[in-house]
């Protein structure tokens, strides 16, 4: 084990590039997830629409799908030639696939089950009545959402969010089919580790360490929030 | 101020209520449990909505075929059985968190319900007693037109309902409707008590009344008497179960008979003589309650005897004896339906 060259590899640059882009992208990723699961949360715990079970299926299929079926799905709606691909390089001239936006997507389409499933649960937990209490006192929808419900479920939104930001961290297969293994612009730690273990396994490793050790810096704090310790 | 008059389907019965609350009035509601008292409370303060027939609070129909006012708008103080506070807030946040509230009216209502020494705890860690005071300040600092209490004193420590108590007894403009169990509350907090069973109300009146000529059997054992629906025919009424009942007064037709239950006296041996209504039955239970003992009844009738602790240990009466149980008809209560 050339636990000696360990410095060495962990400053170079490919090495530090694939680092800062996984925190880009798993940040950014868990950022999004943060925006637009909360309201899918919200809906899927209080609506009574008829297709709910189709819906929370479809909103679950990433968290059991082989990533690399997801990101085949992306490819075909986010492709150039995708029905929305088409629609964004014509309208915004934005294109997704095999960029570092493309990567976010990723991450985001398989990390947002994660939260969803841990906010819509605590959604679900809260008595209703809290808030018709609230209501009745005649508070606006607004101030009983914000002052009531949200620090209910805020433990759970944290929790939620360390999830689904490991999640994005780890992610591998939606993201090398859809965005590509580029340097510096798609290749994330995993997909760094991927390739190193090619070439350099003891670069392979020592990236597995980072990672390691990232991961772990980020769900120790928040270990409590969805495992109760005693 | 208030006056309903409509109907809400439920799962197993229909609620089908026709109440008037005035303003300063404050209406006491018995009811056994799962009687739609609870729900009467939400359907007033807009959780609920009516099948049929309308609400109206004030002079503002809020609640009929085609109205329908939010519990936003409808300036209610809602204060449900398990208190419903924002257990992350702290007591004066709860108390000060309906917009319609003002500081100076929060300061005097947490000086009224002495909670000055909890106001900055989280309501979360709040005793169950300190959490019903809460609850009610947080409902009247939102300065609601009618007041809706369920249960409010159930369960407390004796300082709290005393605080309670009082802060009801002297309040003055809104029209409070509240929810007990207890007989003694009743008679003291409202003039009026309205009893509701499988959502209709049996009975309306105050304690004297209640007291006096209890409507149904849930009447009768809230103020401790025995009570029996019978067929009068002259002299003798017969019960559902066939029993025949002596009575003092020639009745033709329904009645509903209360036997006090102090009227009862209790023999080993079957009593001989004086025209007497005598029952054998079946003690199922025994009670002491101060200079007397309760004893419930099973037999041809269902009924309740109290006698004395002398008279009890003299009969030397035991769980399961078979006893003769004898009243006369002039202590029978028969009232024509």
């Amino acid at each position: 084990m050339p636990w000696s060259g360990l410095s060495d590899l962990l400053g170079s640059d490919v090495i530090l590039d694939a680092f800062l882009l996984s925190l880009f992208v798993s940040f950014s990723a868990a950022l999004i997830v943060f925006v637009f699961g909360i309201p899918i949360a919200w809906f899927l715990a209080r609506s009574n629409f008829s297709f709910m079970k189709l819906l929370r299926a479809v909103v679950l299929l990433p968290m059991v799908l082989p990533p690399v079926v997801g990101g085949t799905a992306l490819l075909f709606a986010f492709g150039r030639q995708g029905f929305l691909g088409k629609w964004l390089n014509d309208w915004f001239g934005l294109t997704l696939p095999f960029t570092t936006a493309g990567s976010v997507v990723a991450a985001v389409f398989v990390s947002m089950p994660f939260f969803v499933v841990a906010v819509e649960s605590a959604f679900r937990s809260i008595n209703e009545d809290l808030e018709k209490t609230a209501e009745t006192l005649g508070a606006s929808s607004l101030k009983i959402f914000l002052k009531v419900t949200l620090p209910r479920i805020f433990p759970s939104i944290v929790a939620g969010l360390a999830l689904s930001w490991a999640r994005a961290l780890g992610e591998f297969g939606a993201t090398i089919t859809f965005a590509g293994n580029m340097p510096g612009e798609t290749q994330t730690l995993p997909l760094a580790i991927f390739l190193a273990l090619e070439t350099k396994p003891e670069a392979a490793l020592a990236l597995s360490l980072v990672m390691i050790v990232t991961s772990l810096s980020i769900l120790i704090p928040f270990r409590d929030q969805w495992l109760p310790s005693r | 101020m208030l006056e309903l008059n409509g109907s809400l389907d439920l799962e197993h019965f229909t609620l089908k209520i026709k109440l008037e609350i005035d303003k300063n009035e404050t209406v006491s509601l018995l009811g056994p449990n799962g009687s739609g008292k609870s729900t009467l409370l939400r359907l007033i303060c807009g959780l609920e909505k009516l099948t049929t027939g309308s609400l109206r609070i004030n002079t503002n129909i809020v609640d009929s075929e085609n109205t329908f006012l939010h519990s936003r708008f409808r300036n209610v103080g809602w204060v449900p059985q398990n208190q419903m506070l924002f257990d992350h807030l702290t007591v004066k946040q709860n108390i000060e968190f309906s917009p319609n509230s003002s500081s100076e009216e929060v300061s005097e209502l947490i000086e009224l319900f002495d909670l000055e020494h909890v106001q900055d705890k989280k309501a979360g860690n709040c005793s169950g007693g300190e959490s019903q005071r809460v609850a009610i300040a947080r409902a009247i600092a939102s300065k609601p037109q009618i007041l809706l209490l369920d249960e409010p004193s159930t369960g407390l420590d004796e300082k709290s309902k005393q605080i309670i108590h009082r802060y009801l007894k002297t309040q003055k403009g809104v029209a409070t409707l509240l929810i007990t169990h207890d007989p003694l509350e009743a008679a003291s907090l409202s003039e009026r008590l309205i009893i509701l069973e499988k959502g209709v109300i049996t009975q309306s009146g105050t304690a004297d009344e209640l007291r006096n000529s209890p409507a149904t059997p849930y009447s009768a054992s809230l103020v401790g008497l025995n009570f029996v629906p019978a067929i009068a025919n002259g002299l003798v009424a017969e019960t559902s179960k066939g029993v025949e009942l002596i009575l003092s007064e020639s009745i033709q037709g329904p009645v509903n008979i209360v036997i006090p239950p102090k009227s009862i006296a209790l023999y080993k041996e079957k009593p001989i003589g004086s025209p007497r209504n005598v029952l054998m039955a079946k003690i199922l239970e025994i009670n002491h309650v101060g200079e007397n003992v309760r004893i419930n009844l099973d037999g041809q009738l269902d009924f309740m005897a109290e006698i004395t602790n002398n008279a009890f240990e003299v009969l030397n009466l035991h769980k399961g004896d078979e006893v003769w149980a004898a009243f006369k008809a002039t202590e029978l209560i028969a009232t024509p339906v």
